[in-house]
């Protein structure tokens, strides 16, 4: 507790001296954010979505493209509960579309299955989850089919991913990226199709319970 | 209006959109420790087995010295035969 409360003090003088209590920074290179929390002295787990906690949601596709739901409300496993977006929409698992950096396909077999929301019309997909431990950090990687998603209102399809993420319960969603909307360190997709995935995480030297990544097109 | 999914051209269960996007691999940093998973117990035999089993054995040892110092049966004196040394 001693090595970690100094590394944060050590942290934040690194800021200057405008620096206020809370460092709120986010990540869209997933070393950079290791290797922060790293130097902050924190220990970190992964969680992959692989494990038997989430054999009950798992949502797969038949060759007709008929996909047969396993869902819940929420699924806890290492001390986080995972939600969809609303009491409405529940979450899922189900493979992934692309290859991470690095990966092969002995790994994407061994760990394919990635988090969904299982969303109603109107809804963002979102992958909120809350725990009792302060954490400090949290960081992924997500995935679109295409960088675009179906908007029966305008009856188009439209980027599918500004990635914004609020910590706490929070209004105020913190951005990736200081562009405009079609900067692509925002985006899961580029706007064109087929791209792998993208990190996006956030460390918050204050802690948080709860945080909520959320697209929005 | 006729709910579609995600994907183009699909339509996915009435009501739910299907999944667009993907969230995996995630690390995350706690203050505490979170619980790991737990290794998957070996099959070990249940107490009352490892009793059951125990109490097997020392009727077996049990036996096996009752065997060794097996005593003659009520009103049969045991034959003892002395040999002369030297015969």
């Amino acid at each position: 507790m001693i090595t970690r409360t100094a590394a944060l003090l050590a942290f934040l003088a690194s800021l200057g001296p405008t620096a206020a209590s809370a460092v709120v920074i986010t990540y869209t290179d997933e070393t950079a954010y290791l290797a922060q929390l790293g130097a902050l002295g924190l220990e970190h787990w992964s969680e992959n979505f692989e494990g038997a906690a989430w054999d009950g949601v798992r949502t797969t596709v038949d060759f007709t493209g008929h996909r047969d739901y396993h869902v819940a409300a929420a699924v806890t496993n290492l001390g986080i509960t995972w939600q969809g977006p609303s009491y409405m929409s529940p979450l899922s698992t189900s493979p992934r579309f692309h290859l991470l950096p690095g990966e092969d396909s002995a790994g994407w077999a061994a760990n394919k299955w990635g988090l969904v929301a299982v969303t109603r019309r109107s809804e963002v997909d979102a992958f909120k989850g809350t725990s009792a431990n302060t954490l400090y950090g949290i960081g992924g990687w997500f995935d679109t089919l295409s960088g675009y998603k179906y908007d029966e209102d305008s009856a188009s399809y439209i980027p599918a991913g500004h990635m914004f993420v609020s910590l706490n319960g929070s209004l105020a969603a913190n951005d990736f990226g200081a562009g405009g909307d079609t900067d692509p360190n925002k985006l899961i997709n580029a706007i064109t199709s087929n791209t792998p995935p993208r990190f996006f995480g956030i460390i918050d030297t204050d802690g948080f319970n709860s945080f909520n990544f959320f697209p929005i097109s | 209006m006729t709910e579609t999914g995600g994907f183009p051209g699909e339509t996915s269960e009435p009501g739910f959109y299907a999944p667009i996007v993907y969230a995996d691999n995630f690390t995350f940093a706690a203050a505490q420790a979170v619980s790991e998973p737990g290794p998957v117990p070996a099959t070990v035999p249940e107490p009352s087995t490892w009793a059951s089993m125990a109490t097997g054995l020392v009727l077996l040892l049990g036996m096996r010295r009752n065997r060794r110092t097996k005593l003659p049966a009520d009103g049969v004196q045991a034959k003892v035969e002395l040999v002369p040394q030297g015969q």
